[in-house]
Order: C-alpha cells, then sequence, then structure tokens
C-alpha cells in the first residue's frame, strides 16, 4: 500500500507529459505485452525509446526515492520499502507471483491453496476476537462493531478514546459507550447500579440472594461492626461501583 | 455470581449475586477461557435493532 500511495504522489508531482491518441495506442501495447511477456520485453512509447520495461521500472524507483528524500528527509523507512521494490524487479522470484506459481509447481493448484486456506482459516479463528485496524479501541467494541458491519449496520466512531461509537441503520440510530452503555439503560438504572447499598436493596427486593452487607461512614462505626462478624469470610469495598 | 456447584438446581441457599456491572466486558463471554461463545455482542445488537434470522449460526 505504501508503494502504491508513493507512485501515486510520484505521478502527481511528475511534470505533464502530452497525451493523444498514439500514446495511448502505446499504452494499450505495452499493457498486452507486460501480461504476455513480462517486464523483460522493450517499452514502446511515441519517441521511439530503446529501454525495456525493467529499466523503466527501476528509473521510475530511482526516481521515487529522489521525491521521497526532498519531501520526507527523515524517511528512511519509506525509501527502503522502495529498495525491496527495486529488488523484486530485479530478482522475480522475490515477487509473490512468482513464489505462489512455484509453489503450486511442487504440489498441484488445489493442494496448495486448500492448505494456505486452511491456516489463514486457523489464523483468523485464533485472532477472531480482535477487529483489524481497529485494535486500539476496547475487546468488546471490537466485537460490537465487528457483528455490527456482519448485520449491515454502519458505524462510526465519535470518540474513539472513550470507545463511543455511533450506530446506524437506515433511519434507526443509537449511541453506544463501551458495548454495552446503550439508549436501552434508563437513567436511574444506571444510577442505582453505581452504588452498591442501593443496588442491594432493589435485588434484595426482587427475591435475589444476595450477601448480607452494610455500609458505614466512619472508622469507629465500622470497628465496632466487625466483631460481629470477626470470624466470618468478609469483603470491604466502597460503595461506588465502577 | 457466587455458585457453590453449578450442576445443582438454584435454592435459597446456594448461590449469591454480588455485584451487577453496568459497563460489563462482553469478549470474556465471547471468548471464553472454557466453554462456548455466547454471542454477547449479536444479542446487544438485537436488543437495539431487532433480531436477524439465522444469526447464530
Amino acid at each position: 500500500m505504501y508503494v502504491i500511495h508513493l507512485f501515486i504522489l510520484f505521478m502527481l508531482l511528475k511534470e505533464d507529459e502530452p497525451f493523444g491518441m498514439e500514446d495511448q495506442k502505446m499504452a494499450d501495447l505495452n499493457h498486452d505485452q507486460m501480461i504476455a511477456e513480462g517486464i523483460e520485453g522493450n517499452l514502446h512509447d511515441s519517441r521511439g525509446s530503446r529501454s525495456t520495461m525493467k529499466e523503466m521500472a527501476l528509473t521510475c524507483i530511482r526516481e521515487m526515492q529522489e521525491m521521497l528524500q526532498l519531501l520526507n528527509p527523515h524517511g528512511e523507512e519509506l525509501i527502503q520499502i522502495l529498495d525491496g521494490e527495486m529488488q523484486k524487479i530485479l530478482y522475480p522470484e522475490l515477487c509473490f507471483a512468482y513464489r505462489i506459481k512455484s509453489d503450486i509447481q511442487k504440489s498441484t493448484y488445489m493442494k496448495y491453496h486448500l492448505a494456505k486456506a486452511k491456516v489463514y482459516a486457523e489464523e483468523s479463528e485464533k485472532s477472531g476476537y480482535r477487529f483489524v485496524g481497529y485494535e486500539d479501541l476496547e475487546l468488546s467494541t471490537q466485537l460490537l462493531l465487528k457483528a455490527a458491519v456482519k448485520r449491515g449496520i454502519t458505524f462510526k466512531l465519535i470518540d474513539r478514546d472513550e470507545n463511543f461509537v455511533l450506530l446506524t441503520k437506515g433511519d434507526h440510530k443509537e449511541y453506544v459507550k463501551q458495548a454495552t452503555k446503550t439508549s436501552l439503560d434508563s437513567y436511574s438504572t444506571v444510577l442505582i447500579m453505581e452504588n452498591k447499598i442501593v443496588t442491594k436493596e432493589v435485588l434484595k427486593k426482587r427475591g435475589i440472594r444476595l450477601p448480607n452487607g452494610d455500609a458505614f461512614r466512619s472508622q469507629e462505626e465500622a470497628l465496632a461492626a466487625y466483631e460481629m462478624c470477626r470470624d466470618k469470610a468478609i469483603v470491604i469495598k466502597p460503595k461506588a461501583c465502577i | 455470581m457466587m455458585i457453590d456447584d453449578i450442576t445443582s438446581e438454584a435454592s435459597d441457599s446456594n448461590y449469591s449475586i454480588i455485584e451487577i456491572n453496568f459497563n460489563p466486558a462482553i469478549h470474556i463471554h465471547c471468548y471464553p477461557y472454557k466453554g462456548k461463545n455466547r454471542k454477547a455482542d449479536e444479542k446487544i445488537l438485537d436488543l437495539l435493532f431487532g433480531e436477524v434470522e439465522n444469526n447464530y449460526e
């Protein structure tokens, strides 16, 4: 992708050359020749060029590197990426296409691709909890967004750091924070759950079993109550639930 | 939730809810250490946008 990006930049910055019917014919010819014979063949152009496609490609990359040095003198990484591309032109056996072809020839087309598919399926299964490109979000949000995409629900990250998203399907919009805070939570529910004393009260009223507990506002009060449960298993927590 | 023995039916004395999270993490329910994916992500979307057929295949 970096190479494509750089190439587009390079084309944008390159000085315009005249382009007519004849040039388009040459381009078509080059295109066909490229497919049939690869990059070793001669490049056709209306000015009678004698260079091969390979030489042209190498020149292009060298010019791209010059461009990079002007635009971004510290862009060592990008220069190296272009070096890598240059190597691929000089040594075609480094290209993916070449490697795939030679591996297929060692086995069969079906066997080679099926084996690859199995490896990739396993890899994808292993990282199924990830949403590529959104790894900085909380895992819960990554899962929710992935599930949304599968249903044709589009999403927008409103505040990426806060995992605050907008999900949209048609006219239906839902604001969701941290995957589970939604418009379905009433304000009072949230307030109740933030407070352990109130939560316990609500659950108890509904017949749900919970451990007995007490809230204390001073150390003296707590120490006095401690005598009652000294020999029992106890947990001490702040009353706010975060 | 604290449970003495998950194979026995709930009674008045064998389980206890110790707290409720209002912003629970769902990935632990989708990719548990042991057990199956409970698709908490799909269920949230069901609630917000309505259920989709054959979504849990």
